[in-house]
């Protein structure tokens, strides 16, 4: 279990020179980082591209990184965020975090046709929410970030954040349809057996 | 369902934020298990992975500022330049005598810089002053409940008591009774009649005391003394959750615990037993061992504590023997803290104690805080050589394994015996204390470590193994004629143990 003063820790001594405890931060999060990156894109060459991005920033940041204003975590989610947001404007001219979840890529991150068809539900469902809103679910249940990282990232209060997954889960609780319900219902039971 | 532990944590903080949806319970979970089920697998490639780890590396290299080097204890420098500890306090430098400390600081570790070599016997008799040898520290049996550091001497034959065990088959003292050790292994064969013995350096250079004691002139005139000399130091770190780290140069060792002063104990508040209650460990408590090494990976790392000549880390979860073996696990203590230990290599063999553990540097993971809380067995890694006899004769050993590797004491009836297993032995390096009149040296010498087999039932039995020396002065320190009795009762006759000659 890794906790914020220990990735604080690794990152004095990373400030100090230490290059292997930047790499065990590495060890920690990349997988996580290539994970945001994935879920949102569905493309697992732009995922690693922008993966590396991220923790080659951070290496030339982390001597001005203050580990007693924030924790680690935070910090190079946001690089994450504004890498993924740098990615979506060049390459397809948008300006808004929001159209990120209108893209189709076309080359898919899954070949399983089913947890293509899975996943185009799953958007379906959280499509019915406001783009920040659907923002925070996904970082709270996939990139499974606290609350304070959100609130981090996102630049709004911890208990705003509290709030706005709150409404989703009622919000969706109203709303999600009983087939698509089942569907989902299916789809976990299929893959705990 | 994809992890239960997530679902819990969401639907948890979700309800102490809406409690109305509380009672839609069904249908909420329903939708986050159907949110996770639809979560893209999204594996990463381990060669990506491997391969960026490797750019970042080399880049690193040219961003990362270069290590500060220090000639003879590189990491602890490097550990004082981190600017978490730019606000260490000079607090003392004492003159106390070293030994005290040993009980703390025990093992010899990393930077293995050389091994001189000397003419054979050159650390005179190997077994001078008995009486003194156990006082070492590290050649008991360390339980791991409550922060280590000192040892139990190891007594195998000695029957456990169960005076507080509420199951009233334990309540009874079963009377006496004695191990007996089976070799149940291989046949081998001893053929060297000289092993080396390895006799640990253990002074650093010490700092320039003036420079360090200038503040002290205000007091007395410092130029008054001559040869000053630094023996140790205490320094700490003023931050909450920080370290005192001790330095001592003449024994060449560093150690690490937590400064009390900065870290929280609102157990202490407490003034009934519902309190006390509700500050107590349960076993639930108790993070996974992975957690506990990673946490104790992340202080090495964290601190430049070098881990080169160590193994990876290890739990001592001796405790939890004790725990199964506990019928009343409700009342059962549960450790405020978890030792891990780096077994150290010296010449690509691991270092045991007497008690056939590995020993090293250890770390105690505090389980309340889930932080590191000490650090000890951070020493030089200079050593002396020299040959000295050995013993050859298997059936001698084998004798002297079957009283448990320690001389039992005999009685004049017979009493009941329990028997223990042993398997095969490997050759070792074994880690031995011996008093020189002023401090304790510490040697590493070839031994025999036979793997328990075969534990006795019903009761708790701590050690894996049975250790026995190879080196005959060693041999004759352990089982030499005319040691101390040990007496269990007024009542009991004891003979004198058996002479190895």
């Amino acid at each position: 279990m890794e906790t914020t003063i220990d990735h604080n820790q690794l990152v004095l001594a990373a400030q100090n020179g230490d290059k292997q405890a930047f790499a065990k931060l590495y060890d920690i999060f990349a997988k996580r980082i290539y994970q945001y990156f994935a879920y949102r894109l569905n493309n697992r060459d732009i995922a690693e591209d922008l993966t590396s991005q991220t923790f080659i920033k951070s290496l030339e940041k982390i001597a001005n990184y203050n580990t007693r204003k924030g924790n680690f975590s935070s910090w190079i989610y946001t690089i994450a965020r504004n890498t993924l947001i740098d990615h979506v404007r060049a390459d397809h001219h948008i300006h808004d975090l929001e159209e990120i979840w209108n893209l189709s890529s076309p080359t898919n991150l899954n070949t399983e046709i089913e947890h293509r068809i899975e996943r185009e539900k799953i958007l379906q469902i959280l499509s019915k929410l406001p783009t920040n809103t659907k923002d925070i679910v996904m970082m709270r249940v996939w990139d499974e970030l606290s609350y304070q990282e959100i609130a981090t990232l996102t630049g709004k209060s911890e208990s705003a954040c509290k709030m706005t997954f709150s409404r989703a889960l009622t919000t969706l609780k109203n709303n999600l349809p009983l087939p698509l319900l089942i569907f989902f219902l299916s789809q976990t039971y299929e893959k705990s057996t | 369902m994809k992890n239960p532990h997530n679902i819990e944590n969401i639907i948890s903080e979700l309800y102490a934020i809406e409690p109305e949806l509380r009672e839609h319970d069904s249908k909420i979970r329903e939708i986050i298990t159907a949110m996770l089920a639809g979560k893209p697998q999204a594996d990463i490639n381990p060669t990506f992975v491997e391969n960026l780890k490797v750019k970042l590396l080399e880049k690193a290299d040219q961003i990362l500022p270069t290590n500060h080097s220090m000639k003879f204890f590189n990491p602890i420098q490097k550990a004082f330049a981190v600017p978490a500890l730019a606000g260490l306090t000079l607090i003392t430098i004492a003159t106390i005598g070293v030994t005290s400390f040993l009980n703390t600081s025990s093992s010899p570790s990393k930077n293995l810089s050389g091994i001189t070599m000397l003419g054979s016997n050159a650390f005179g008799p190997l077994n001078a002053d008995i009486r003194e040898a156990g006082k070492g520290g590290g050649a008991g049996l360390q339980l791991g409940m409550g922060g280590g550091g000192n040892a139990v001497a190891t007594a195998p034959a000695i029957a456990p008591l169960a005076d507080d065990a509420e199951d009233t088959k334990l309540s009874i003292w079963p009377g006496p009774f004695q191990y007996e050790y089976v070799y149940k292994g291989e046949t081998f064969t001893l053929t060297d009649s000289k092993v080396p013995v390895l006799r640990r350096i253990k002074s650093i250079t010490s700092p320039n005391s003036t420079s360090i004691l200038g503040p002290i002139n205000n007091f007395f005139n410092l130029s008054a003394l001559s040869n000053i000399q630094t023996q140790n130091i205490n320094l700490i770190e003023n931050r909450d959750f920080g370290y005192m780290v001790y330095v001592d140069y003449i024994e060449g060792t560093v150690s690490f615990n937590a400064n009390w002063q900065k870290w929280p104990h609102p157990e202490q508040e407490c003034r009934d037993e519902a309190c006390y209650a509700r500050y107590r460990l349960n076993i639930s408590d108790v993070p996974s061992d992975a957690e506990v090494i990673a946490l104790a990976d992340s202080f090495l790392v964290a601190y430049g504590i070098k881990t080169d000549n160590m193994n990876k880390g290890m739990i001592r979860n001796e405790w939890r023997t004790a725990y199964d073996s506990t019928p009343d696990k409700n009342n059962f203590y549960v450790p405020e803290v978890i030792s891990v230990v780096y077994p150290q290599i010296v010449n690509n063999e691991i270092i045991y104690d007497e008690a056939g553990f590995t020993t090293g540097i250890t770390v105690n993971v505090n389980i309340r805080h889930k932080k590191v809380d000490g650090t000890w067995g951070i020493a030089t890694q200079n050593y002396e050589s020299s040959e000295y006899d050995a013993e050859t004769n298997v059936e001698k050993l084998l004798a002297l394994v079957g009283q448990g590797g320690y001389p039992q004491p005999i009685y004049e009836q017979e009493i009941k015996k329990i028997q223990v297993e042993l398997g095969t032995p490997e050759k070792i390096l074994m880690k031995t204390y011996r008093w020189n009149g002023i401090t304790n040296e510490e040697l590493l010498s070839p031994a025999l470590r036979f793997p328990v087999t075969k534990k006795p039932e019903g009761q708790p039995y701590f050690q894996d193994s049975v250790t026995i020396p190879l080196v005959q002065d060693l041999l004759n320190q352990r089982y030499g004629v005319g040691g101390p009795m040990i007496m269990y009762s007024s009542d009991m006759k004891i003979a004198t143990p058996p002479s190895t000659t």
